[in-house]
């Protein structure tokens, strides 16, 4: 027996199995990175209507939401997504908020969404991402997940992805507002700073 | 008299009704089942995905608030049962996500639960809510959703990190997958 043959051999095989595993790993990266052009959608809001991006005329882009009435996250941000629509819609970033659990999940069914967004009194569009193609297309895992999107010319781009801030217990405790703090750099012409943040959230219910 | 009698039976009915709720309480939260859950920090955790020992390590990330988490816990715990012992070395642990002022009201009450008392593994809590500072440590694609697992050895180089839940057939088999490398 060669020892040194087998042991070779062995490390080969992990070393293959690793690659495989990043490969993997790699290939189910899908979806948007911050720096791409975004696509637009066509979705059913609460009331009824189809909503486009390129609908909103007076946007300078948006502040897209993938979120849900049932996920504890999702809920913690409500307010704060209401807060920062009625701060910066007027100045052109309107919030767009999109579930895409409308079929998976019960608390989250079209009618519960109207019923939840009556609740809260959501001055935002809140628009049914039945299919789930959307939320496939940009890449979102969970929600709360935020992609805060430029217009240029009528060329989207995404500026930024991940958490709302930086503490989903307590908006009193918050020390970095990310999407804010995103949304004034690219009002004052300026480079977003911190272009992804990382958050817990509710992972998406894919259609099986 | 009448009246005495009246207060004895009252205190007889009483002192039922407390018994009574004693051995619904026993049974459902069984006493000598102290259920441990380590309060720990993002330093503590980044050394608990670290070590060095010839062991497939499991780290499954999971709330109480999440339902697909809570799913399929039954699943880690059979695979813990299945799996640790001195032949197969794989030390599993599952790390909530809750926030610290669940610990004692939701995650313990949780283990204490009948039908999730027998979870052997270590429990632990990460108190650690700067999620963009340690997410990326443990994986740099994980985008936050949870459940999460982590499966590593660090000897033998092994590396697999899954966002998502598993069935119990999909978890066995990449921890049987991954004990053969």
């Amino acid at each position: 027996m060669n020892y040194n043959k087998i042991f070779i051999s062995l490390s080969m095989c992990v070393a293959v199995l690793a690659i495989a595993f990043l490969f993997t790993a790699a290939t189910n990266k899908n979806g948007y990175a911050v720096g791409d052009e975004a696509k637009d959608f066509s979705l059913k809001n609460i009331d009824g209507k189809m909503v486009s991006l390129a609908g909103m005329k007076d946007a300078k882009g948006y502040i897209i939401t993938f979120t849900c009435n049932h996920c504890p996250y999702a809920k913690l941000y409500e307010d704060r997504l209401v807060s920062l629509h009625n701060q910066y819609a007027e100045q052109g970033y309107p919030v767009v908020a999109i579930n895409p659990n409308v079929l998976t999940q019960k608390d989250d069914t079209f009618a519960k969404m109207i019923e939840r967004a009556a609740e809260k009194k959501f001055p935002f569009v809140y628009l049914s991402d039945e299919d789930q193609s959307t939320a496939k297309m940009y890449g979102a895992t969970k929600t709360p997940h935020v992609y805060v999107v430029s217009k240029n010319n009528e060329k989207l781009k995404v500026e930024y992805i991940g958490a709302i801030d930086d503490n989903a217990r307590s908006a009193d405790e918050v020390e970095e507002n990310y999407v804010a703090d995103a949304i004034d750099a690219l009002l004052a012409g300026k480079k977003v700073r911190k272009k992804e943040a990382k958050a817990v959230g509710c992972s998406i219910k894919w259609k099986k | 008299m009448k009246k005495r009698s009246f207060i004895y039976s009252f205190l007889v009915i009483l002192l039922g009704v407390i018994c009574f709720s004693f051995i619904l309480k026993i049974d459902n939260y069984s006493n000598n089942n102290k259920q441990i859950v380590i309060p720990i920090d993002k330093n503590q955790l980044i050394k608990l995905t670290n070590k060095d020992d010839d062991s497939l390590f499991v780290i499954n990330f999971w709330a109480t608030w999440c339902a697909p988490c809570v799913a399929e816990l039954p699943y880690f715990n059979a695979a813990h049962k299945k799996y640790n012992n001195s032949k197969s070395k794989m030390s599993m642990k599952l790390v909530s996500m809750d926030f610290d002022d669940q610990l004692e009201k939701r995650v313990i009450p949780f283990f204490q639960r009948k039908k999730n008392s027998d979870y052997a593994m270590n429990k632990y809590l990460i108190t650690s809510m700067d999620y963009d500072n340690w997410m990326p440590e443990i994986d740099k694609g994980w985008s936050g959703s949870i459940p999460a697992t982590l499966f590593y050895n660090k000897t033998k180089n092994i590396y697999h990190f899954h966002e998502g839940d598993y069935n119990q057939e999909e978890l066995f088999h990449t921890i049987d997958s991954l004990l053969t490398l």
